[in-house]
């Protein structure tokens, strides 16, 4: 090998760092190249110094502190407190106070939910009017007896369905003598309508004339 | 000569002895630890703390941020404790975690511009560490430190990191690339690269 490709391989060759192979042949080449050597010799001196110079010496104390600094560390780890916990620290609140306040929540909830259940329906849907569509073949009769046809879910099975609620007798009973409203309908069709002394509720009569 | 030999061979035993029995009883000391003995990982931390400090020293070039690595480093050390298995090397398992902290925190840290190292030794940026003892070949030492920690910043991380643990650490190629993740090859690279660069550093400030 020659000077320049010996020189590359010098900063390997002094930390023994080459193939056996090519450690011999820098030997060899060195025997007998002054250059080479003397650049050998000074990354050697380099390395000594870069070795000599990079130990350091911490002082017992820094150790210490150092030690302590880490077991405080572990110390702080451990004493974490879970989420919840951390939650109640940081509002300043006592569990028992928010578990107080959880339980009325949830009693006012259930108050809420049995009053519901005990009020009477909106809507009462009376008899008279029942709005039964009667499907017979190709066409749907209304409470009037209009016969519409029908135009989706034509291959569906025929069905009745009723959406009555109340007995006329009900009914009767339940309706004040409001002012009954006469309404003539534009397409031949007589329309009647009673209020009950429920407001939300309103009897609608259609008739053929 | 048979006397010297027979001498030379005792000694090599009991060394051979301490040596395993010094394992054993780290061995020891890490189950210990592991089972959450707060006293054994604080011996494991005295038996190991120069080494640690020094590599973190020798890889970030500071005395605070060494200490500071060291800390993290053993913090990390009692977090995965459990995951360490013994049947590899504590002190190479040591050795990755502390680099890899010394990684994480010199690029966290800002990083120092070669060019003003002048200004960064003025501040006090870089500080070697100092020994309490203050003789005059204490401080041509802390000058000599000052010199290596200058050198070692004329080197990128990687080559820092090759040339620490092969040079001072004592590893082998391999051992390093593994470390490193890297290639022999490449570390080789590395050193080459990193001795050319130390060797013109010492030409230019020491002769």
């Amino acid at each position: 090998m020659k000077c320049p490709q010996i020189e590359k391989l010098l900063p390997l060759y002094v930390g023994d760092d080459l193939p056996a192979d090519q450690m011999e042949s820098v030997r060899t080449h060195l025997a007998d190249c002054t250059q080479c050597f003397e650049m050998a010799a000074g990354f050697s001196e380099s390395r000594s110094w870069f070795r000599e110079a990079a130990i350091p010496s911490f002082d017992e104390a820094d150790l210490a502190n150092m030690r302590a600094s880490v077991h405080q560390r572990i110390a702080e780890e451990h004493e974490i407190p879970g989420l919840l916990d951390r939650i109640f620290a940081s509002l300043s609140l006592r569990p028992v106070f928010v578990a107080a306040a959880a339980a009325i929540i949830l009693l006012g909830a259930v108050l809420y939910g049995l009053r519901s259940v005990d009020k009477p329906p909106n809507q009462v849907k009376p008899d008279i009017a029942r709005e039964a569509e009667i499907r017979d073949g190709n066409e749907v009769i209304d409470p009037t007896g209009r016969k519409t046809p029908q135009t989706a879910g034509r291959d569906k099975p025929r069905r009745i369905r009723r959406k009555a609620v109340k007995t006329r007798s009900d009914l009767i009973a339940r309706t004040d003598p409001l002012p009954l409203e006469t309404k003539q309908e534009p397409s031949e069709q007589l329309r009647i309508e009673l209020q009950t002394s429920d407001p939300n509720i309103r009897i609608i009569w259609l008739a053929r004339k | 000569m048979r006397v010297i030999d027979v001498t030379l061979m005792m000694d090599q035993t009991r060394g051979e002895n301490e040596a395993t029995q010094g394992s054993l009883t780290m061995a020891r000391l890490i189950a210990r630890a592991q089972a959450g003995d707060r006293q054994a990982f604080d011996r494991m931390m005295i038996e190991h703390q120069n080494r640690v400090v020094s590599l973190a020293w020798r890889l970030l070039g500071n005395r605070e941020d060494a200490l500071d690595a060291a800390q993290e480093s053993f913090m990390r050390v009692y977090r995965h404790l459990h995951k360490y298995d013994p049947s590899y090397e504590f002190s190479a398992w040591l050795y990755r975690i502390v680099v890899n902290v010394c990684r994480d925190q010199a690029r966290k840290r800002s990083r120092i511009d070669t060019s003003s190292l002048d200004e960064a030794f003025e501040s006090g940026r870089l500080n070697e560490p100092v020994s309490s003892d203050k003789t005059e070949s204490a401080a041509i030492l802390a000058q000599e430190r000052k010199l290596l920690a200058k050198a070692l910043l004329t080197l990128t991380e990687k080559e820092r990191q090759a040339i620490v643990l092969r040079d001072l650490e004592g590893l082998a190629t391999g051992e390093v690339a593994e470390l490193l993740g890297s290639s022999p090859t490449t570390v080789r690279s590395q050193i080459s690269s990193a001795r050319s660069k130390i060797r013109a550093f010492r030409a230019r400030f020491l002769t």
